[in-house]
């Protein structure tokens, strides 16, 4: 059966926030994409059980919860991977505000815009050029090392300024 | 005993980074066992690590790209857009790279004085600058009007406002925003453009770089060389273009860019011309198995070959000899097309290939090594599709035939099975077309929902020595050639 066209416009919506809830539960980013991957696959396998009006990035969720159980069954255990009653917690929580992640990715929009031209653009050297620290701070006339903190310190002010923004303006 | 907050902030930044230790991993699990406010934070942590590649990317919260960078998927199309990678020059060049750069930076600042410069020129700094005035280190823009600026190590780069950019030391630059055009004499050999898509490493060459508001940069070389790289490490993708050639390079949905419009010969071909014509252009037409005559009309070379039933395998073998210096400043293209008449119920193992070899024009062609590709079409061939190296099904893999198939692309359209919606989202792909290896282990990328775009670094040539394979069916390969200057 053809998914429907609200269907469609569902699974393509949700794919950032199901991408961030899976990644605070997965902590290798190859796993993650693996997940969302078979997490994809399963909602578009049971297309059809998508009722309109519900929720669905509930749903999704859901479902991708449980590719998350069963990637952690198959594959080998990954070194960093905490125990299943701590997960089940973390998922758990998450579930009772799945809104969230949208909030939090429209201030951090906000928060990334208002950087200092510098620091924004070591962002980009990290997360979007995908630089080695080395390069990096080639570019900066910086170490590594002190590459790795500033990056720190900039992701740390981003987390504050996300949190500010939030309790501005909460909904 | 207890992180800080601070402690605590680190470790997620390492557990994000992959690079937290053991003993902090278990101090990190203890802690979230005891705290759910830490436990929130952890999240909120990980969150924004799945976000910032995206908001970086110029992505809006929603996930949108912004206009004008909607990728080719739009025609519901899976694409394989071959490209050539240089896998020893990427680990040399790459690394030498890095360690210039890094000297450079230590001496930058300064380094780049004004040669030329407009009366109107305005620049962000509401510094008037004249001819022989030094820039200051730090990020540059010019609002209005056009300057050149010359590097201490020779290159001379032309700006048009509106441009941002910063000198990155005596020879490298990195451009934020706007085009360029860069002159590079023979001392300044490795001059580099640095975007924020990839990086252009000069040869001795004239080449514009430009860099839109979204990021997306695209390279065209005026004369000689240059070697346009996605992304910024050492095993990212590079390719050398060579006079006349242009490229793209485009970020994908997971921040990796990737080289997105190949390059483009330049060429003019004669309309009216029947059979080989002389001049610049030369085509010959050469079967392996059988006599027939290729002819130009209209533009379009047509090689008629008999591939009845019972003749297994005709292959012709076309070359195309051309002076490729007459391209210089042109823009056009060459692209193949093969068809396959209707011969009414369609044996599913019978398909039609056009592989181009130019090995034997290597100097003249833009790449040099691992420089064939393949253009398949049928409309019905048997793929076996391997998803993670494991075989998935037996794939009805078909192209439309009047879709426009342009140089350098593979164009498949999946059916809509179950087995072809497992590529839904980021995997790796294997395509094998009648047992031979067509792409292997490559990674898709998750686009529209339900279509899916698929680009490929590596096009392994069919057959051997780049031919084509035609199986049991009559069939006609046209090379069809259009195109105009600019």
């Amino acid at each position: 059966m053809q998914p429907s066209r609200e269907f469609v416009t569902e699974i393509t919506a949700c794919q950032q926030r199901l991408q961030a809830f899976i990644r605070t539960l997965v902590y290798d980013q190859a796993a993650v994409d693996e997940v969302l991957q078979e997490t994809n696959l399963a909602l578009w396998e049971q297309a059809e059980r998508f009722a309109p009006g519900t929720s669905f990035m509930a749903w999704a969720c859901r479902v991708a919860w449980f590719k998350v159980l069963e990637q952690r069954r198959i594959a080998r255990r990954r070194r960093w991977e905490f125990d299943p009653k701590l997960l089940e917690s973390i998922a758990a929580e998450a579930f009772e505000d799945l809104e969230i992640f949208e909030r939090q990715e429209r201030a951090l929009v906000e928060c990334v815009a208002s950087l200092p031209e510098r620091q924004r653009r070591v962002l980009e050297m990290h997360y979007f050029g995908q630089m080695h620290l080395e390069q990096i701070g080639a570019t900066i006339d910086r170490k590594a090392n002190a590459v790795s903190q500033l990056l720190f310190r900039i992701r740390k002010a981003l987390r504050e300024c996300i949190e500010r923004r939030l309790v501005e303006s909460p909904a | 005993m207890a992180p800080t907050p601070h402690e605590f902030s680190r470790m997620l930044a390492e557990l994000a980074d992959g690079t937290i230790s053991d003993a902090e991993f278990m101090r990190l699990e203890a802690t979230l066992r005891a705290d759910r406010a830490a436990r929130d934070e952890l999240r909120a942590w990980m969150a924004m690590e799945a976000a910032l590649p995206r908001i970086l990317a110029g992505e809006d919260a929603a996930g949108s790209r912004p206009p004008g960078t909607t990728r080719r998927c739009a025609d519901g199309l899976w694409r394989l857009a071959g490209a050539w990678l240089v896998p020893v020059m990427i680990a040399a060049g790459g690394l030498a790279a890095a360690v210039a750069w890094r000297s450079d930076a230590r001496r930058k600042g300064e380094l780049v004085a004004i040669a030329d410069v407009s009366p109107d020129a305005a620049w962000h700094d509401n510094v008037v600058r004249k001819l022989g005035d030094r820039l200051p280190s730090g990020v540059v823009r010019l609002d209005r009007g056009a300057a050149e600026v010359r590097f201490a190590r020779g290159a001379v780069v032309s700006l048009n406002a509106p441009v941002e950019f910063e000198a990155l030391g005596d020879n490298r630059l990195f451009l934020r925003n706007g085009r360029i055009t860069s002159s590079v004499p023979q001392q300044a050999h490795g001059f580099t453009v640095v975007s924020p898509d990839g990086e252009v490493i000069d040869f001795g060459t004239e080449f514009t770089v430009g860099v839109d508001r979204h990021g997306k940069t695209d390279v065209y070389v005026v004369s000689g060389e240059v070697d346009v790289a996605g992304g910024h490490s050492v095993l990212d993708q590079r390719v050398r273009l060579t006079q006349g050639f242009a490229t793209q390079l485009e970020k994908t949905a997971f921040g990796r860019p990737c080289i997105t419009q190949e390059p483009i010969v330049l060429d003019s071909f004669e309309r009216s011309t029947t059979g080989a014509v002389g001049g610049p252009l030369a085509l010959r037409c050469t079967s392996v198995d059988q006599e027939e005559r290729a002819e130009i009309r209209d533009g379009e070379l047509r090689i008629p070959i008999d591939g009845r039933p019972g003749r297994r395998y005709p292959i012709a073998r076309v070359e195309m000899e051309h002076d490729f210096s007459v391209l210089v400043g042109r823009r056009s293209h060459v692209s193949f097309r093969a068809a396959l008449p209707n011969v009414g119920s369609a044996p599913t193992e019978r398909w039609a290939g056009i592989a181009v070899d130019d090995r034997r024009h290597a100097a003249e062609m833009a790449y040099k090594k691992e420089a064939c590709f393949a253009v398949l079409v049928s409309p019905s061939w048997q793929a076996q599709v391997l998803v993670k190296g494991q075989r998935v099904a037996e794939q009805r893999v078909f192209a439309r035939n009047s879709e426009a198939i342009g140089p350098y692309q593979i164009v498949i359209v999946l059916d809509d099975s179950p087995a072809s919606r497992r590529l839904f989202g980021g995997t790796t792909l294997t395509v094998m077309i009648n047992g031979i290896d067509i792409v292997r282990d490559h990674p898709v990328e998750l686009c529209e929902v339900p279509r899916i775009q698929l680009q490929t670094n590596t096009v392994k040539e069919v057959g051997g020595h780049g031919y084509a394979v035609i199986d049991d069916v009559c069939v006609s390969v046209e090379v069809a050639v259009d195109g105009e200057g600019i």
